[in-house]
């Protein structure tokens, strides 16, 4: 009997519609938040103008929103591709979910009701700060609800983490260091699949990662209560971007591994946990953790080499991205007879944007690079194009997978248009913000001069044709979720 | 089993007791004078005193260790008062106590309202007890079982439940939180020390709400969810 065949069906029907009220509701706040980014580039754009302390309050929403918006999908579709082989615990993702909600919600007002418009990196000592933009609750409130967002993702992690170690036997048998280090001699029976082999990798990380934001946030709680007077700003900011960007990391990690579990059903061909496979996941648990000084570059009191690890985490980490998904990817499509339907699509698109937002952030992270093009366009083209194109794909591609199997829907022309549209949307509107990247427009300004405008008044064309594309995917799905909650379990 | 027994009565008596706190007099006469002790004060009796008061089941004397005649004499009140309020059973539906609990939360925050039950002792008491029924009614379908009993039959049911809860929750408490103005005007007429004016107590109070609030119903969702539906 194998290890999935252990699972019982209604056991697998908990998690799927856990995986749906994620992924769900992550699409319909990715949407929400998307309205959010749009309303930014039609007021640079000069097209509808809004008051740049609004501006920096909805620049702020639409970063923390889509970040924690990103998250909750990709954990989300990790639930539905472990549940067929795993036994997760209902009770602790539904729990991460509501606290999720309730964080986000926290966010939200306090950037709409309360103006706050630090950005979503609230980097000290603004947030306190402000100038008379915003209270001191204002500050506190949006600290909190990333807060709430963290311990749901750390509660989420424990279970990951539980799960995996106690379905492989051992937290060593879950990462296969048998296998590896006998260089595939041993273990080759018990290795989990890809995406048990991310779950682990990622649970590990988010639960440093939350650490990380703890050493931040939880100094910050004391400054608002008059217990500390100040922190250190360079170590301050050092723990927010190992938490921020590892976190949009390991939401990156998390929507591959749906791609690592999905495709090899439309190619026909196994994706398999070889020992490069093994040995790439394996070194991401360090090498996720080293490319975030990369942000740091332009902070002259950082010490020399942490901007060194900074560069050589942000090449290194790259390495197992491109091979492992990348050349995994392209490896599972080539002469593989597979139809190109809407989550393959999707995934085609992911792997291109991945690819594409990857060169963008190596490029970045190049120290010389990095002092000219840091404060320009080109950083937000860059994480555009990994997390629309990328992340967002994947994650769009799963649902759209899960809802079509459970419901037993098909899908049309149309269907597959919207999913290249999509993909040919998000390219035309990254495309711009690299355009804009390349002449040295400064990003976070919420006013552009006439001569910077004519790149964001095509992404808006771009960003319009993406979202009606994307509200039809959505849509369909929409139509489908009844069908598919009361359906029949995925096979496994 | 014998602890099983001791559990629903363990739970009164913490109820009671956190009520017996809400009303002690430090509490209740700061929570006269300061807005954010008045807020503390409605934060124990909707998200301590109420939730307790109904995982303990009062309504179930078998749940008790009570003397056999005593649970059958009780047990038979309790199925006449159920007779006499037939009609109102409705509002155990929940929907219907989720409306119930968001609009008598909204309507006493109404200014005019919320001012005339700080200066008015018995439209204060309503206040109270209005505030104690309608949040029992909101969290009786969290821990009333299963749907047959009336309870969420589903974590999607029990998250929803809980979400649009806090949403409309957080809303009010942010309004309060961010308002530029004192909207309590009965605060202005009481003398407020100078670390504390009436404008920095109004904010203080709204962020309890909001804070402590939000922590309640996540712990409370930790307990209402399930591992297996």
């Amino acid at each position: 009997m194998t290890a999935a065949a252990q699972i019982q069906p209604e056991r697998r029907d908990e998690a799927d519609r856990a995986a749906l009220a994620y992924l769900v509701v992550g699409f319909a706040m990715l949407l929400v938040m998307g309205i959010f980014g749009l309303v930014m580039r039609l007021d640079q754009a000069g097209l509808w103008v809004i008051a740049p302390d609004r501006f920096y309050a909805v620049m702020t929403l639409h970063g923390i929103g889509m970040v924690a918006a990103s998250l909750l999908a990709a954990m989300g579709g990790m639930i539905g591709v472990l549940g067929g082989t795993v036994r997760l615990d209902a009770r602790m993702l539904w729990t991460a979910l509501v606290l999720s909600l309730i964080g986000s919600g926290f966010v939200v007002f306090a950037t709409l009701v309360g103006d706050f418009g630090a950005g979503w990196t609230v980097l000290y000592p603004l947030p306190f700060d402000s100038q008379g933009a915003w209270t001191r609750w204002a500050a506190l409130a949006a600290l909190f609800g990333i807060l709430l967002v963290a311990v749901a993702f750390l509660l989420y992690c424990l279970e990951l983490l539980r799960a995996t170690v106690a379905h492989a036997g051992g937290l060593g048998r879950a990462l296969a260091l048998d296998y590896l280090f006998s260089f595939g001699r041993r273990g080759a029976a018990s290795v989990p699949s890809p995406a048990q082999l991310v779950a682990t990798v990622v649970a590990i990380d988010g639960v440093v990662t939350v650490l990380a934001g703890a050493v931040y946030l939880v100094p910050q709680f004391a400054i608002a209560a008059g217990l500390i007077s100040g922190v250190n700003a360079l170590f301050a900011k050092n723990f927010l971007y190992l938490f921020g960007h590892t976190l949009a990391n390991l939401t990156i990690y998390l929507a591959a591994a749906l791609v690592y579990a999905t495709l090899p059903h439309y190619t026909g061909r196994e994706w398999k946990s070889t020992w490069p496979v093994v040995l790439g996941l394996n070194l991401v648990i360090i090498l996720v953790l080293l490319p975030y000084p990369h942000h740091l570059y332009q902070d002259f009191a950082q010490p020399i080499w942490l901007q060194v690890v900074g560069q050589i985490g942000s090449y290194g980490v790259a390495v197992p991205a491109f091979l492992v998904t990348i050349i995994g990817g392209m490896g599972q499509i080539y002469r593989s007879g597979m139809r190109w339907q809407v989550a393959t699509i999707l995934f085609a698109i992911g792997l291109w944007g991945w690819t594409v937002g990857g060169i963008g952030a190596v490029i970045d992270a190049t120290i010389p690079v990095n002092q000219i093009m840091h404060n320009t366009l080109w950083v937000p083209a860059h994480f555009h194009t990994y997390y629309l194109l990328g992340a967002l794909a994947f994650s769009t591609g799963y649902m759209y997978h899960l809802i079509g199997a459970r419901s037993g829907g098909g899908e049309t022309t149309f269907s597959r248009a919207a999913a290249w549209l999509y993909g040919l949307g998000g390219a035309g509107f990254v495309l711009m913000l690299f355009v804009s990247g390349g002449m040295s427009v400064p990003r976070r300004f919420a006013m552009h001069i006439a001569a910077w405008q004519w790149p964001d008044k095509i992404s808006v064309a771009f960003v319009g044709v993406s979202a009606i594309a994307l509200a039809w995917l959505g849509g369909e799905c929409l139509i489908r979720l009844k069908a598919a909650w009361a359906g029949q379990a995925t096979p496994p | 089993m014998a602890r099983r027994r001791w559990k629903h009565p363990a739970m009164l008596v913490c109820g009671l007791a956190v009520l017996a706190a809400a009303f002690s007099p430090p509490l209740d006469s700061l929570a006269d004078r300061f807005f954010a002790a008045h807020m503390f004060q409605h934060l124990l009796l909707m998200f301590a005193a109420a939730p307790l008061l109904v995982a303990a089941r009062p309504w179930q004397p078998e749940a008790y260790p009570l003397p056999q005649a005593w649970a059958e004499r009780l047990a038979a009140v309790r199925d006449r008062c159920a007779r006499i309020l037939r009609g109102a059973a409705f509002m155990l539906h929940q929907g219907v106590a989720l409306v119930i609990s968001t609009a008598v939360l909204w309507i006493w925050h109404i200014p005019a309202l919320y001012d005339l039950a700080l200066v008015h002792e018995p439209v204060h008491v309503a206040e109270h007890l209005s505030f104690i029924a309608a949040f029992a009614l909101f969290w009786r379908p969290l821990f009333a079982g299963d749907g047959r009993s009336g309870g969420l039959a589903s974590n999607l049911s029990r998250a929803v439940y809980l979400v649009a809860s806090a949403m409309q929750g957080s809303l009010l408490a942010a309004l309060i939180t961010f308002s530029d103005r004192v909207v309590y005007r009965a605060y202005l007429a009481i003398p407020h020390p100078r670390a504390l004016p009436a404008l920095a107590d109004q904010q203080l109070g709204g962020a309890i709400m909001w804070f402590s609030g939000a922590l309640c119903y996540a712990v409370v969702a930790g307990l209402a969810m399930r591992s297996r539906e």
